[in-house]
This record gives C-alpha cells, structure tokens and sequence, in this order.
C-alpha cells in the first residue's frame, strides 16, 4: 500500500528552519523510550512501523515548528500510546502490566511479609527473654535465636510458600493483564 | 467556544472528517492538522489525529505513498482509497440523519421550554383573577 517515490509533488517546507541539538536529540530519544515502553503490548509488527513513522514525522514537524512544540502538539508519549490503543479493534492483553504486578504481589509482597514476621517473631521471643523457638510459617520450619550474643534465623524452602507465592503471582499477572480480552482478541 | 466542544464528539467525527479533508487533496498528518484546525477544530493536535490515520489506513480506508524530502525523512502523504470514498458516503449519510434526528429533538425540547417559560411569564397575570377565599 505504501510505495516510494523520488520527488515531492510539492516540493518540501522542511528548510531546516528549525535544526535539531544535541539536547533535542536526547529529549527525542527520551521521549521514544517512554513511548515504546508505553507501547509494549501493542502487535509488534505494527509498533514498530508506527514508532518508524512517527520518528519521521516528528523530525519533519521538528523542522518546521521547533522540537518542543512538535512534542507538545503530540502530548505525552503514555497517552499517545493509549490512543493507538484505542484505535485497534479489540482490547488487548496488557502483558506486561500482568508482569509487573505478578513481580509485586507475587515475589515483593511474600518476601516483605517473611521478613517481616520474622522481625515480630524475634521481637516476641526477646521479649520473653531470649532463647531458641522453633515456628512455621506456612509449613515450613523457622529456628530463631535471639540472645545476648546472637541472633539468627535458619529454615529451609518447602512446597507451602511457593505455592502460595505463585499462586498470588498467578493470580495478579491475570488480572493485571486482563487476561480475559483474549476471548475477543 | 471551540474549548466548550465535547472531546467524545471530536472522537466520534474525526475519522469521517479526516476522510473528508483527504477527499480535497492527498495530504500528510501536519498538513493535515492545520487544514482541520483552520476549518474550525482549533483543539485538534496531531498526537490525536496520528492515531486515526493509523486506524483508516489499517482499515483499507486510506493509502498512503512516501515522498522523500531533500532536507528531511520521507514524508508520508494519505488519499481515500475507494473503499474510504465508499465509507465516507455512508458516514455522510449517516451522520445526516443523526443531525436531523438531534435538530427535531432539540427543537421540541427548545419549544417545550420557551412555552414553559411563557406560562411563567404570564402566571401573575392570571393569578389575580382567582378569588381569595378559593385557596
């Protein structure tokens, strides 16, 4: 559908009236970083066409009217995304939200609540004088000393908290995906 | 008045009018901005449009030819293909029928309320002719 052609039928505008710097160049690259990144799910065939020409326009629009007000008519590279979003014809999975979210509730969470009894179960076990307890936290063993000349926590990984903890990231990444728009898609 | 227009209603239009405006001559996006926003879209920006002519030429509506800039990347410039010209004529129409259809409605609405304020205007006239003592 696209073809090439040598000539303009009406010759360019672009004089360079408005040359780009090297400052310009890394607000560009900057901006097309967040823009991809914004456009992570987007079918990948058709992404990168429409970053190829929408580099090209800008840097032809940057020409004419001044890179800032080239970016600013363009607004902010995340709703830009979103607009191309919404113009496809079904709503996509969002892969990598469902990635984020899965890294987060999945991994950050558990690994924050673990140290996080283990801080209280020290505290508890100072508190009642010291000593050596043996717990469980989610089946499996925890050992945690608290004395006077050491404090420590061993355990060993068993099947309880993994599956706990994948099943949370299962459960994020689809929701955070939206996984249920492949039905349409 | 242009900032008091509904963004929905923009969105709603702006493929048709993109067709319409291509329909004249084949243009390229900025072009084509500043040919929408001096027929009275004064808010459109290209960061609107760009994505609507992704869509038209995804569709078959548009095609679109590169032509290359001595000082510059190749420009790429959009016409209604005749599928475009096809849906445009529908739009048209379409959009035709919704205007009649809003016209008639607002005008009953408008007549409704210029009668209600009438009665308004007119009620202390006819109020004196009631009786006291029948409140």
């Amino acid at each position: 559908m696209t073809t090439h052609h040598d000539t303009a039928p009406d010759a360019p505008a672009t004089g360079g009236a408005h040359r780009l710097t090297w400052r310009d160049r890394q607000r560009l690259s900057w901006w097309f970083l967040r823009f991809e990144l914004a456009m992570q799910d987007y079918p990948g065939r058709e992404a990168r066409r429409i970053r190829r020409e929408l580099h090209a326009s800008v840097l032809d629009d940057a020409s004419r009217i001044g890179l800032d007000a080239a970016l600013r008519d363009l607004g902010s590279p995340r709703r830009l995304a979103a607009g191309y979003f919404a113009e496809l014809e079904h709503e996509r999975p969002r892969w990598t939200d469902g990635a984020v979210l899965a890294a987060v509730v999945g991994l950050a969470l558990p690994l924050y609540s673990w140290l996080g009894w283990q801080m209280g179960a020290l505290d508890a076990v100072d508190a009642m004088g010291g000593g050596t307890v043996e717990l469980s936290w989610f089946g499996s063993p925890v050992t945690l000393t608290r004395t006077a000349e050491e404090i420590s926590m061993t355990t060993s990984v068993t099947w309880g908290p993994l599956a706990l903890s994948a099943g949370l990231a299962l459960v994020a990444f689809a929701l955070g995906a939206r996984v249920w728009r492949l039905r349409r898609g | 008045m242009t900032s008091d227009r509904d963004p929905q209603l923009l969105k709603g239009v702006l493929p048709m009018l993109t067709l319409a405006a291509l329909t004249r001559d084949e243009s390229y996006g900025y072009e084509l901005v500043a040919a929408l926003r001096a027929a009275g879209l004064a808010e459109l920006s290209t960061g609107t449009l760009y994505p609507v002519l992704t869509r038209l030429e995804r569709d078959g509506l548009v095609t679109s030819r590169l032509v290359a800039s001595s000082s510059g990347p190749a420009r790429k410039y959009y016409r209604p293909s005749d599928a475009g010209l096809a849906a445009l004529r529908t739009q048209r129409a379409a959009w035709a029928a919704l205007v009649a259809t809003a016209d008639r409605v607002l005008h009953a609405a408008a007549e409704t309320a210029a009668a209600g304020t009438a009665t308004t205007d007119t009620a202390p006239a006819t109020a004196p002719t009631h009786p006291e003592g029948t409140r």
